[in-house]
């Protein structure tokens, strides 16, 4: 045991040559100046604007299609507006069709009334016409008769009668007549 | 570490050291050319970034696919979140070197998670230092274009402080700002990365040796549940390394945006 701990001190103790570790190697130094120059010069050079311009269009982009956005519902709002206006114009249209077909009706209707009392007062006169010619017609009939008659009775009571009676009692007759 | 750990003798050796600490964190060389692989890791984690940037990017469509919208908000988050979230006004001209840093790193720590790869580069002290660095010349390049001379005297001293205290702060500032704080910047993400790097190759070398390692045969039957055992703790550390390899990418990314922020705005 002594003896692998005698050894290990031993190497630990030469490996002390670790701090090397901490000391660059030009080669690698080198390596990594023209390394990190590469990486720099395309960052500053090429990556960054092609980034910024990206991000530059990326942004223009996106105003453009906010704005278009905008537009679109601006139009929309609009054609929105247009079809509500058109909608109540509609109503207020087929109220008016509505309106004017009831005003028809109503005409139409007064008209009917109007004729049909006109035709029911023509008939009614008519018949009053043909009432009245009837009854002048039987008036005149009975008349007539009633002169036949009376001209008959006359007749048998003249024949019984004096002159001056028969005479006094036609001009009475036919004033009572009157 | 398995890579190491093949080539010692385990019957004879009872501690088993490679001839260079450092060995223990390379990867080989690439071939037989003399760049080493982590080299070629180190220029891969400069790659991959620039191709998914260019991937993600090339289109520019208004409407992102799914490649586009991950380096989007990769770059919207250090952007927002860091650069002008942290900084503040005048962030945005930092933004490119603090996108740079945070898919760099990202990219280098990740490498710690991938399969066949797991290794991160950022586990070698090279990048770190050299990103460090970076930050620390451009705090002070900042801070002194914002202020002139005035910086170093206001961030020694800052205003308030009694005369007496002078020294003592000022020695104190002097050391945990102008010498402490890139170290600490460095060794933040270097530790972090060096230990899970550890960790993950004790657990599944562990794994490895218990189950696989020829030589030891004859124990196999016995010893393969304590393989098994550490390599699924070894599955669970890799899911939770996952976490700090983005974790630290973030928080080096945003310390680099306070220490800018401090020197471009002083009087917060």
């Amino acid at each position: 045991m002594m003896f692998y701990l005698d050894t290990f001190l031993a190497e630990a103790e030469e490996s002390s040559s670790g701090v090397d570790l901490l000391l660059p190697a030009t080669s690698e130094l080198v390596a990594g100046v023209v390394a990190f120059a590469v990486v720099f010069f395309f960052v500053w050079k090429w990556a960054l604007p092609a980034m910024n311009e990206t991000l530059d269009k990326r942004s223009a982009e996106i105003e453009g299609q906010i704005k278009e956005a905008e537009s679109t519902k601006s139009e929309a709002e609009k054609s929105k507006q247009e079809y509500d206006a058109l909608v109540s114009n509609a109503d207020a249209e087929v109220q008016k069709i509505i309106d004017e077909g009831k005003q028809a009706a109503e005409k139409l209707k007064e008209d009917v009334l109007t004729e049909a009392r006109a035709e029911a007062e023509a008939i009614v006169e008519k018949a009053k016409s043909d009432s009245d010619a009837e009854k002048e017609r039987v008036s005149t009939e009975l008349k007539s008769e009633v002169a036949d008659l009376s001209l008959e009775i006359s007749q048998k009571v003249a024949s019984s009668m004096s002159k001056t009676d028969q005479k006094k009692l036609i001009e009475k007759f036919i004033k009572e007549l009157n | 570490m398995i890579t190491a750990a093949e080539t010692c003798d385990f019957i004879n050796n009872v501690v088993c050291k490679p001839e260079n600490v450092n060995s223990l964190f390379e990867f080989g060389n690439f071939g037989s050319s003399d760049i080493s692989r982590t080299e070629i890791l180190i220029l891969l984690a400069a790659i991959i970034p620039v191709v998914l940037m260019f991937f993600g990017l090339r289109k520019k469509s208004v409407i992102p696919g799914r490649l586009q919208s991950v380096v989007e908000s990769i770059f919207t988050f250090v952007k927002d979140e860091i650069a002008l979230g942290v900084i503040g006004r005048g962030g945005e001209k930092f933004t490119p070197y603090l996108i740079s840093v945070f898919m760099f790193i990202l990219v280098g720590n990740l490498f710690e998670v991938t399969p066949l790869i797991n290794f991160p580069v950022t586990s070698r002290m090279a990048l770190p230092l050299f990103l460090s660095l970076v930050t620390y010349v451009i705090f002070l390049f900042v801070g002194i274009k914002t202020e002139g001379i005035k910086y170093f005297t206001n961030l020694l001293w800052p205003p308030g402080v009694p005369v007496a205290l002078k020294p003592l702060v000022g020695a104190i500032e002097l050391v945990s700002v102008l010498l402490v704080r890139p170290f600490s910047l460095a060794v933040r993400l270097f530790a972090n990365l060096v230990a899970g790097h550890v960790m993950l190759s004790l657990l599944l070398a562990s794994a490895y040796f218990f189950v696989v390692q020829p030589g030891v045969g004859e124990y196999i039957v016995s010893k393969a549940p304590v393989g098994l055992a550490w390599f699924t703790l070894g599955l669970a550390i890799y899911g939770f390394e996952l976490i700090v390899s983005i974790l630290q990418a973030y928080i080096f990314t945003l310390l680099s945006a306070v220490y800018i922020q401090t020197s471009l705005h002083p009087e917060h």
